[in-house]
């Protein structure tokens, strides 16, 4: 039974769901939307699930002695938004101004930091160690070249072979990718939908 | 085509509706038979992927080294756009689940979107109740970092360093944040495999992991690393799904250029 009924849950909703993708019923859209909220309720417990985990995780660090001081100031922040945003909403002045003047601002520094990175990654990558290394290189050069007002200036016909190389050979391996994703997608989608998989129960 | 247009307008039945039906309809009957024919016990041979076997191999260095194998779930979660390629990452996990069962050397997984946190949990949790070993369980393996993609970049790095991590194995959905703990993962020499769909974070992937799992690659992970018949006989319909787009094509431009 353990096995059975998590199956034919999974099937059942997942079949009125693609059969509203199909049809226009007034039921199946009813069903769809219910199913819908309920997704996104189980998603709401998840995060609390999820902040539970967090706090375990830095409980016992501090139990431990390991980065208290890390741990210590994540669990007051932690409290003090909570606490500011069930007592004043989402929209609370201080909740605002912690998303808008500490976290987005980090966010912001972490992500700049990506252009080091990339030169780093690039370094490495275009060592010309293989003819594939080698190809690489020397399409990314022109690329680079063609993408900046030097390369106009070097050679008149670079940004136009910079645009064809974007538009044909890459074009073309990022729509093969992006097919062969698709069709995974649906083989995936059809096997949970069959029951073949099922990350959900027991086996 | 202005027929069938036609009937599609009478039936109410839009084109891409139309269109999913008839890739349904084609696929559906290709995967089960497909699926029955590797049952009947035809042996199949999939073309080698190097990354794959890599997992496998990382395993075993893990185990002997004593080290701990981090596995990233991407920064997506159920219920999403997104849900597939998440999924492809359970059944990485699934694996190593399944042979950190076996061995007693669990994988510290990492998640972004706590709608993981339950479902990889269950992961290790069923895989060592199968292995009879259920006091063997433990769920902190599982850590939910945080649901932004840049907080979580900075989380899995900090866990590199914390938890003196040598292998590290990423499936699932990313985006450019990959590269913060790909190249970090490299710097570091880590050994690492990623297998991701985002044709933006597979060029990162490609410049900071030994091997990669490019696109469609990793829905073949339950067919290449646990020789699922079902999943390999999904693979089969995939590659003749695929033949038959690349036909249509090909007859499609021929006839346009005629």
């Amino acid at each position: 039974m353990r096995r059975i009924l998590p199956t034919a849950v999974a099937i059942s909703v997942g079949f009125i769901v693609l059969l509203d993708f199909f049809i226009e019923n007034p039921y199946t859209r009813a069903f769809r939307s219910v199913f819908t909220e309920w997704a996104m309720v189980v998603a709401a417990f998840a995060l609390v699930l999820g902040a539970i985990n967090v706090l375990t995780f830095h409980l016992v660090r501090i139990g431990e002695g390991r980065d208290v001081v890390y741990s210590l100031v994540l669990i007051s922040v932690m409290f003090l938004i909570t606490t500011f945003g069930i007592l004043g909403g989402p929209r609370n002045f201080l909740v605002s101004w912690i998303f808008n003047y500490v976290q987005f601002p980090i966010q912001s520094t972490i992500f700049s930091l990506l252009a080091f990175f990339v030169a780093s990654a690039a370094y490495r990558a275009f060592r010309a160690r293989t003819w594939e290394s080698a190809l690489l290189l020397a399409v990314g050069t022109i690329v680079l070249l063609g993408q900046a007002p030097v390369g106009a200036f070097l050679r008149e016909h670079l940004p136009a072979i910079k645009s064809w190389l974007l538009e044909v050979p890459g074009m073309a391996g990022a729509r093969g990718i992006i097919l062969g994703v698709a069709l995974g997608t649906v083989a995936t989608g059809i096997r949970i939908l069959l029951g073949i998989d099922r990350p959900y129960g027991e086996e | 085509m202005e027929v069938i247009l036609d009937i599609l307008g009478k039936s109410r039945i839009s084109e891409d509706q139309a269109l999913m039906l008839v890739f349904l309809l084609l696929f559906l009957p290709l995967m089960n038979f497909f699926v029955l024919w590797v049952r009947s016990g035809r042996k199949v041979s999939l073309r080698p992927i190097q990354a794959f076997s890599s997992i496998r191999h990382l395993f075993g260095r893990a185990v002997e080294s004593g080290k701990p194998l981090h596995l990233s779930l991407g920064i997506r979660g159920v219920g999403g756009g997104e849900t597939a390629t998440t999924l492809a990452g359970i059944v990485v996990l699934d694996y190593l689940a399944e042979k950190a069962a076996i061995y007693d050397a669990p994988p510290f997984i990492t998640v972004a979107d706590p709608t993981l946190l339950p479902i990889a949990q269950d992961s290790l949790r069923r895989a060592y109740a199968r292995q009879a070993y259920p006091e063997g369980y433990d769920p902190t393996r599982v850590r939910f970092i945080a649901p932004e993609p840049t907080a979580y970049a900075a989380g899995v790095i900090g866990a590199f360093e914390r938890e003196g991590i040598e292998f590290n194995v990423m499936v699932g959905a990313f985006g450019d944040e990959y590269l913060l703990m790909g190249e970090t993962g490299a710097k570091k020499g880590i050994s690492q495999i990623v297998g991701t769909n985002d044709p933006g974070a597979l060029s990162f992937a490609i410049a900071s992991a030994e091997h990669v799992l490019i696109g469609e690659e990793i829905f073949a992970s339950g067919a290449y690393l646990s020789s699922l018949h079902e999943h390999i006989g999904s693979l089969l319909a995939q590659d003749w799904m695929r033949l038959l787009i690349i036909a249509f094509i090909i007859i499609g431009v021929i006839l346009k250029s005629v």
